[in-house]
């Protein structure tokens, strides 16, 4: 797969524009329509999709995202897509009304067929739909295919479902939208030696922006050369620490050295209780040593 | 079977001189197929873009009939006509010679924003259950309650007198004739529509709808697989 410049030398292909975040099994499908619509045309497919994820720019509450542009990327290149485009999200490709936006987007792209989720807006506070794309398609002659959102059962597939269900400790729920686990990349940082000081030594992590599970402890598994079992902290730690600064921390089992690596990549598996507030070490090393054994005696890796 | 198939949409340049229907029934006929509507009702004099709904795409009326749209004419000001338009038999004529290009640009732009618009008599609009230009035929008259309606942009393009040039943009169920007739109004010397062309309606614009003459089964879009 070719990443393309923006704006790049003329290219004609059948193309998909959206954010694909978590390129989820609905994503898969549309995907796959692109895909034949490629081979029937015998023309390049190209995805141009938008980094940052706009909602983290326009939305407040925005949880986080499911897949960063590097797992997106390795999938797309994985399903045989041809071309990327990037666009970077910023206030100039905000700011543009509908049609300026498409104008802008395709002014070197020449596309035989376009296809799109049904619930594709953009252009200026996503006012712009369907209709001006609709009308764009008729103006610049290519065929417009919309794909309605697909369902497993009776919910329909989204990101926004699977951020939530991710949120809510849902992880079987969210890897069946998804087709696939829910990999958390993060960066390890320095603590306070706290968790070695009690027995149980912990990586500190900083989340660049993944959505994350609630406030909890779970179970986890690590992504190495070697896969590991541990446990993971979300929360404030109520019972050493009266700052509410939510952290993110690991303790990894049967570690038979120590972590070099600067990033960790992991595999949420169990929510296996709330962050609480215990009255004093003991009680609260005793509760990690429950969550160990439960984690060990569940997932032997 | 055939029929399942045969849906989608059509941009079509209504000509003057043919209703709205007109156009559904010779699409109709070309294609085949029964189940066909338009959206925004085009008056017979006027002409301009028109959206052809086909097939299973007539359910999607609402979501195009709401749309803003856009309009080019010209106004000939100091008469008054039955209709609105040229269709009509001229009631009144008054001077409009003194009238300044100053003061028709200054009426024009007063229109602009959220104005109240009684509907003509002559218009396909129902009141009671009945449409307003069979009443008008019989010679009737009848209240019609003010609508609100918005007009975006209302531009002076030429001034020629007795004809001004103009561009409208305004939301849906917005009468050109009746708009032209109150800035007539407005200017104390009566005003009516020679011509009228409906340029876009909401993103769709004239440039890329299908002549009567070129429209056939090949003119449509389909866009859901």
């Amino acid at each position: 797969m070719k990443e393309l410049r923006f704006p790049s030398s003329k290219l004609k292909c059948v193309a998909t524009i959206g954010v694909f975040d978590g390129v989820h099994r609905g994503h898969i499908y549309l995907l796959e329509k692109l895909k034949k619509e490629a081979n029937f045309y015998k023309l390049p497919s190209l995805v141009i999709t938008f980094w940052p994820d706009p909602e983290r720019l326009l939305k407040r509450n925005f949880s986080g995202y499911i897949t960063d542009l590097e797992q997106k990327k390795k999938i797309f290149s994985d399903l045989g897509i041809d071309y990327i485009l990037i666009l970077k999200t910023n206030k100039s490709l905000l700011l543009l009304e509908g049609e300026k936006f498409l104008e802008r987007i395709f002014r070197k792209i020449e596309i035989k067929s376009l296809v799109v989720g049904e619930d594709f807006s953009f252009g200026y506070k996503a006012k712009a739909g369907l209709s001006t794309l609709l009308a764009f398609s008729f103006h610049k002659k290519f065929k417009l295919i919309v794909v309605k959102k697909r369902k497993i059962g009776k919910e329909t597939i989204s990101s926004s479902l699977i951020r939530d269900m991710i949120n809510k400790g849902k992880f079987r729920k969210a890897e069946t939208l998804l087709g696939r686990k829910f990999v958390i990349q993060m960066r390890i940082i320095s603590g306070k030696g706290l968790g070695k000081k009690i027995g149980f030594p912990t990586l500190n992590l900083r989340n660049e922006g993944f959505v994350l599970p609630s406030r909890g402890v779970y179970a986890v598994k690590i992504l190495n050369k070697k896969e590991y079992l541990g446990v993971c902290n979300i929360g404030f730690k109520p019972t050493v620490s009266r700052r509410k600064i939510l952290s993110v921390e690991v303790h990894i089992l049967n570690l038979d050295r120590s972590w070099s690596k600067k990033n960790i990549k992991m595999i949420f598996l169990k929510r296996l209780r709330e962050e609480k507030k215990f009255p004093d070490i003991e009680s609260l090393k005793k509760a990690i040593q429950k969550d160990i054994e439960f984690t060990l005696t569940r997932y032997r890796v | 079977m055939d029929n399942l198939f045969k849906r989608g949409i059509l941009l079509v340049n209504k000509p003057a001189g043919y209703t709205s229907h007109d156009i559904v029934d010779i699409v109709r006929k070309r294609l085949g197929i029964k189940k066909v509507g338009h959206t925004g009702t085009l008056d017979p004099s006027a002409e301009g873009l028109l959206i052809i709904l086909v097939g299973s795409y007539t359910k999607l009326f609402d979501k195009f009939s709401s749309l803003d749209k856009e309009y080019w004419g010209i106004m000939k000001l100091g008469e008054v006509t039955t209709t609105g338009d040229s269709e009509g038999r001229v009631t009144k004529r008054r001077s409009y010679e003194d009238i300044e290009e100053g003061r028709i640009k200054e009426v024009c732009s007063s229109f602009q924003g959220e104005i109240l618009q009684t509907p003509p008599m002559v218009s396909a609009k129902r009141i009671g259950g009945r449409r307003l230009y069979k009443l008008a035929r019989r010679g009737i008259v009848v209240e019609r309650p003010p609508k609100k309606i918005k007009i975006y942009k209302l531009k002076i393009l030429k001034i020629d007198k007795p004809y001004v040039e103009f561009y409208v943009k305004c939301s849906k169920g917005t009468y050109i004739r009746k708009l032209v007739e109150d800035i007539g109004e407005k200017l104390g010397c009566g005003a009516y529509v020679v011509k009228i062309k409906r340029t876009a309606i909401g993103p769709f614009r004239i440039e890329d709808a299908y002549s009567l003459e070129e429209v056939d089964y090949s003119c449509l879009k389909d866009i859901s697989l």
